[in-house]
């Protein structure tokens, strides 16, 4: 967890430090342009908070107004290691000699996405209005050692045996939400700082554990850095 | 077949001759939380202003990789494959490219013998780099790869990774022909019903150099 945490941190530095850097008078560039953002997301989940890392990349109008790209996050199990869940087995079930066992839960979001940026009147400011809709994926799953088991099975054969074959599941998702985005420096309208709030939907997602409403209706936020030209 | 063999040395030739002579070698040392070390040669030749071709080979030490879906810990894996890249656009400071890299990857298996001693299998790595430059020296790189990953033999696993939101960042300085990189990989992957490592990290430091003439502010980058 420390070394994903400290990566994380690296990355971030790279890209806010460095990002600074560049003043320079860019020429007009009249072709469709191209975006990426990277970000952190937060997700409201119903006990408890869920990091999530992910990018939105694609292509942008000739005015840089309109944007249509993919939208990837995923909310994985070895950044959210506080987010456990109890299973407790059938009486008589066991699984390494244990009648209750800790599983971990993560999560990917892959969809369309299209945006309208909007120029606010201090030209370093913009409000960006995405609209995302594509496929959920998500369950949940032993961690540690219990993904090595006792009869040199799968570990994904035990998490369908212990959780009745409905340990993951899958469904379409729907995000909404606004972004602010702020240019880091006058002279350079290619780095800017994002940060971003989504409501989001699901539609036919369902698990063993997590139920119909695990990511139905819920607030994700977001913080990244928006790169485009 | 001698007469399509030689046609195609012929087209690889021509295309060869009439291309910019700047070609790209280096090395890169790295960790991930597949492998507790790696090591990376390659080599590229800048064909044409767009198009760039070269290959790369990767050794490494298992930390934490999969046999038929199963995890272990101790082995090692040999990578060899073809690097493809692709300039989408670039203008003045800051430069966008595709990368494909398509490895060949064979796994020893050193720790488990009730699975099998070893396994080979397709890494597909294309990647999206947007790059800028910060000074004359300095450039940073930002982008996302969609890793893919399959096993062959007695037990194929087609979707042992599946195209996961692996951010990267990397910062890169260079002098003359000699340039160093710094790179870090991170993100959430998934793929074969969970039996995946779940989460990738990577951290590498590369060197290259460049041989030929300089066509551009923009080195080939993939390392």
């Amino acid at each position: 967890m420390k070394t994903q945490q400290i990566i994380l941190i690296i990355i971030l530095a790279f890209i806010s430090v460095t990002g600074f850097a560049q003043e320079i008078n860019e020429t007009t560039d009249e072709s469709v342009g191209f975006y990426f953002q990277p970000e952190y997301s937060a997700m409201f989940l119903n006990n408890h908070i869920g990091n999530a890392v992910g990018f939105g990349l694609g292509i942008s109008s000739k005015n840089r107004k309109w944007d249509i790209g993919i939208r990837y996050y995923g909310r994985s199990g070895p950044i959210n290691l506080q987010d456990d869940y109890e299973l407790v087995l059938p009486a008589g079930e066991t699984y390494k000699g244990s009648s209750t066992i800790t599983l971990g839960a993560d999560h990917g979001y892959l969809g369309l996405e299209a945006a309208y940026t909007i120029i606010l009147k201090n030209e370093r400011l913009a409000i960006r209005i995405p609209l995302s809709f594509g496929q959920l994926g998500a369950g949940f799953y032993l961690r540690g050692e219990d993904r090595f088991t006792p009869d040199g099975e799968r570990t994904s054969v035990w998490e369908d045996r212990l959780q009745g074959g409905s340990d993951a599941g899958f469904g379409l998702c729907s995000e909404f939400g606004a972004q602010f985005l702020y240019q880091l420096s006058s002279k350079n309208d290619h780095i800017q700082l994002m940060l971003g709030a989504a409501y989001i939907n699901t539609y036919g997602y369902e698990s063993f554990l997590g139920g119909n409403d695990f990511y139905n209706n819920k607030v994700r936020v977001s913080a990244g850095f928006r790169f485009s030209f | 077949m001698d007469f399509k063999k030689t046609l195609l040395i012929a087209f690889v030739l021509l295309g060869t001759l009439e291309a910019r002579s700047q070609s790209y070698a280096g090395l890169s040392i790295g960790v991930s939380n597949n492998d507790t070390h790696m090591e990376t040669l390659w080599f590229q030749h800048q064909l044409t202003d767009r198009f760039s071709a070269g290959f790369q080979l990767r050794y490494s030490q298992v930390r934490y990789r999969f046999v038929d879906a199963i995890a272990i810990k101790d082995g090692s894996t040999a990578f060899g494959g073809l690097v493809l890249g692709f300039k989408l656009k670039e203008v003045e400071k800051y430069r966008l490219d595709f990368n494909l890299t398509s490895s060949y990857r064979y796994l020893s298996n050193d720790e488990k013998p009730e699975l099998a001693e070893s396994t080979s299998g397709l890494e597909i790595d294309p990647n999206i780099i947007l790059s800028m430059k910060l000074s004359d020296r300095f450039k940073l790189h930002t982008g996302a790869m969609l890793r893919t990953a399959m096993q062959f033999g007695e037990t194929p696993i087609l979707n042992e990774q599946l195209p996961s939101a692996i951010v990267l960042a990397a910062i890169s300085y260079k002098v003359n022909s000699h340039s160093i990189a710094l790179r870090v990989y991170t993100g959430p992957m998934n793929g074969a019903t969970g039996d995946s490592m779940k989460y990738f990290n990577q951290i590498s430091l590369g060197y290259q150099f460049s041989l030929g003439e300089k066509s551009n502010q923009f080195s080939f980058f993939n390392f």
